[in-house]
């Protein structure tokens, strides 16, 4: 207590002999919105905090997640982001959740808003938390391995407008504008932007396999002091890659994606009563042509024309409340999420095929119960409970499950270091794109189970922090797809995972960071219990800032499995200002094409079993030219 | 719960908080615009800072203030318009002629803006540390 008041009492005398200018600039720092967010005591955070997303020159979100420990961004088969992608699954980052502010963007056939959301544009977003593991209740009630919360800029904060335009090789370009003012009883906040992501073709069995897209977005809010509504819409046109399905790779592509994305949040009673709702609305429409006919399993059919569109709709709508006592803080809290889903639409060499379902509507009650207990001054225990119900509308006999997610965390602090150990056991009930599937679907598909220990210890010396993160986990009835019924199955192999990292940050001066990172991580196989995969990860980046000039570099290396996939994508990134309101920016990135790649599945033959692959760079080579100016 | 967050956050950092920055930005700011080492201030609506850190010399009566920081013309008693007023927004800043300057959000970076020739209209001279604040 004494040198806490001592402290405090520095500060106040520090300050009253700075200079005004000195003032501002503490004050622009301690007013960074993830100061206000973020909350180390939720779980293991990584934060990009908007000084990191713009020195970066990150343009989307997967700038940021490629080098996240342990969940390196990957892509599926569709182009779309996947990181736990398990080709030829289409989609396998369910538990990886996207938050924008207080809600959750949701898929309701993919069961994560990851693969629409995981590549989002960052121009409209302040900051960036990134919290591995299941995180406390008050980040979401719904299990998770990942959880990423994107917070849009602020209107008290942002007043006024900002236009970006930025040119990139193979055509790529990008164009946004943004617009907000504060009045004194409430905020406006309106984005419109266009990203081209024009991305070189794949060659691959004489056909140019593309992955490129154009998206729409925009974004807007009106918020008062304790509301907020938010109206989020995209559009995405461009082409399907090797498509979802499984045979020869596409002559040519197409897919079409809109989404649209509402909330309200609302505070009451001092901010201890919230009540959420929000609303998602997507389709996707993939089209394909194939110069040798691919056979769809399991009827099979023989195709070389293919046409699929899903549908996606959620309603979810929550209310928490909170009390604090002398030693603790407690949460309860009511969570009711309808999802519709429609798969069924498949047309094949122009006939369609209108597929039943055996369910397309989904309600999920979860209740929920968190304490987090002080039990001296720096030690904490949070514990929390979620029951999760599930009610289908089916036809047919199915399994409801009934699920509980629970969570126990304890936080330690001393004069230099901190300690966090977290322990969960969540369930994961099996998403409708790997049971109503009507490709690969099964409806007896179980439960997953994933208990978890994560341990994370810091320790600070002067301007340095040094890290180490430890998890191990193990995962039952984990899906996969088997290559004998072409159908998902639950694993009678219980998978293991073992994941560490070691992480130092150094800050030089002010302005200056240094940050290195190296990770290496274990998981078996699903289908051999003798089998493993090993991920090894390295990560170097710097950023500086020399008057008007700042400086990025980035060193990533990692390999996945296989010494082919594995690579080295260095970055550069270079901004300088003529006046504080523009800015020029040239970015390379992984600038000597050497960059890690994923591996595919290209060729496949169901009657013979005869398999081919493809591996493809992750992040490709781009260079990017542009500039930004504030009004 | 509180302390564990406070004992997190100076293992982060030693800075202080946003509230306190601001607030002892506005003590300054009134310091150097009444030219007294401490002055008299009214606050004119709420500024959340000062809830956390309270004003160093408040009075409750605008006549009596050295300085007058405000958050709106509405409902200020016309006789203490002549006062020294110092807004917290830059539209009241730039509606109201009778306001010298103002601390402010913008463009995601706080500013302190002073119009010169208001300054020079209550005869107000500010030391060096504030020119490159000072717009004609």
């Amino acid at each position: 207590m004494i040198r806490r008041l001592l402290s405090l009492s520095l500060i106040s005398s520090l300050l009253s002999a700075a200079p005004i200018s000195d003032l501002l600039n503490e004050y622009e720092k301690a007013s960074d919105l993830s100061q206000k967010t973020k909350d180390e005591s939720a779980g293991n955070l990584i934060l990009y905090t908007r000084d990191d997303i713009e020195r970066m020159q990150a343009q989307t979100l997967k700038d940021l997640l490629k080098t996240v420990r342990f969940f390196y961004y990957a892509e599926n088969r569709m182009g779309q982001p996947d990181s736990l992608n398990q080709d030829p699954v289409t989609f396998f980052s369910s538990s990886m959740r996207v938050y924008m502010n207080d809600h959750e963007m949701l898929s309701s056939t993919l069961g994560s808003g990851f693969a629409y959301f995981g590549d989002i544009e960052l121009d409209f977003i302040d900051h960036v938390e990134i919290y591995e593991g299941f995180p406390q209740m008050d980040f979401g009630v719904e299990p998770a391995t990942m959880v990423i919360r994107l917070y849009t800029k602020d209107a008290r904060h942002d007043s006024g407008g900002r236009l970006k335009l930025n040119v990139g090789s193979q055509g790529a370009n990008t164009q946004n504008a943004y617009y907000s003012e504060a009045f004194e009883d409430f905020s406006y906040f309106a984005y419109l932007g266009r990203y081209d992501n024009a991305r070189k073709s794949i060659s691959e069995d004489g056909n140019d396999i593309g992955r490129s897209s154009v998206t729409n977005r925009f974004y807007g809010s009106l918020a008062t002091e304790d509301h907020r509504f938010e109206l989020h819409g995209y559009e995405q046109d461009g082409d399907a890659f090797l498509t979802s399905l499984i045979g020869t790779p596409p002559e040519s592509s197409s897919q079409e994606i809109r989404a649209i994305d509402m909330s309200l949040h609302s505070a009451f009673l001092d901010k201890t009563l919230i009540f959420d709702l929000s609303y998602f609305k997507g389709s996707l429409e993939q089209k394909a042509e194939f110069t040798t006919p691919i056979i769809v399993p399991p009827k099979p059919i023989f195709a070389t024309s293919y046409e699929q569109k899903l549908f996606d709709e959620s309603l979810t709508a929550s209310l928490k409340k909170a009390w604090k006592f002398e030693h603790s803080e407690m949460i309860a809290g009511v969570q009711f999420r309808r999802k519709w889903f429609d798969l069924g639409h498949a047309t094949f060499n122009g006939v369609t095929m209108e597929v039943e379902q055996a369910y397309d509507e989904q309600d999920i009650y979860s209740f929920f119960l968190q304490d987090m207990i002080s039990l001296r001054e720096n030690q904490m225990l949070t514990l929390s409970i979620t029951n999760q119900i599930y009610k289908m509308d089916s036809k047919v006999p199915v399994e409801e499950p009934d699920l509980v997610q629970l969570r126990a965390g304890y936080i330690i602090t001393g004069e230099a270091w901190t300690s966090k150990t977290f322990l969960t056991r969540q369930q994961f009930a099996p998403e409708p794109y790997m049971t109503v599937n009507p490709q690969y679907g099964n409806i007896d598909l179980k439960s997953e189970t994933y208990t978890q220990v994560f341990q994370e210890f810091d320790y600070k010396v002067a301007r340095s922090n040094n890290r180490i993160v430890l998890g191990y986990g193990q995962r039952e009835n984990m899906p996969y797809l088997s290559d004998t019924t072409f159908t998902m199955l639950s694993s009678d192999i219980d998978v293991y995972t073992f994941s560490s990292a070691y992480e130092f940050t150094h800050h030089f001066r002010e302005n200056d960071k240094f940050e290195f990172q190296a990770a290496y991580s274990r998981s078996s196989s699903p289908v051999d219990d003798s089998e493993h995969v090993d991920y090894k990860s390295v990560v170097m980046r710097m950023l500086n800032s020399y008057e008007k000039v700042d400086l990025f570099n980035e060193f990533f290396w990692k390999e996945n499995g296989s010494s082919s996939q594995s690579g080295i994508d260095y970055s550069l990134g270079v901004r300088y200002f003529p006046i504080r309101d523009l800015s020029f920016n040239i970015k390379g990135e992984n600038i000597f094409d050497s960059g890690p790649k994923w591996q595919y599945t290209s060729q496949f033959d169901p009657l013979n079993g005869e398999t081919g692959y493809i591996e493809v760079p992750i992040i490709e080579r781009r260079f990017w030219l542009g500039m930004e100016y504030l009004f | 719960m509180k302390k564990v967050a406070l004992v997190l956050l100076l293992l982060t950092t030693l800075f202080a908080s946003d509230a306190k920055l601001a607030s002892t930005i506005y003590a300054r700011i009134s310091k150097a615009l009444s030219g007294v080492s401490e002055p008299k201030i009214y606050l004119h609506g709420e500024i959340k800072a000062f809830l956390e850190y309270p004003l160093a010399n408040p009075v409750k009566s605008c006549m009596e203030a050295d300085v007058i920081i405000t958050t709106t013309m509405q409902s200020l008693p016309i006789e203490c318009h002549e006062k020294t007023l110092f807004a917290n927004n830059y539209r009241l800043l730039r509606s109201s002629p009778q306001i010298v300057g103002a601390f402010f959000w913008s463009k995601g970076r706080p500013n302190i803006v002073f119009y010169k020739e208001r300054l020079d209209r209550h005869g107000i001279t500010l030391s060096d540390e504030y020119e490159r604040y000072i717009e004609e």
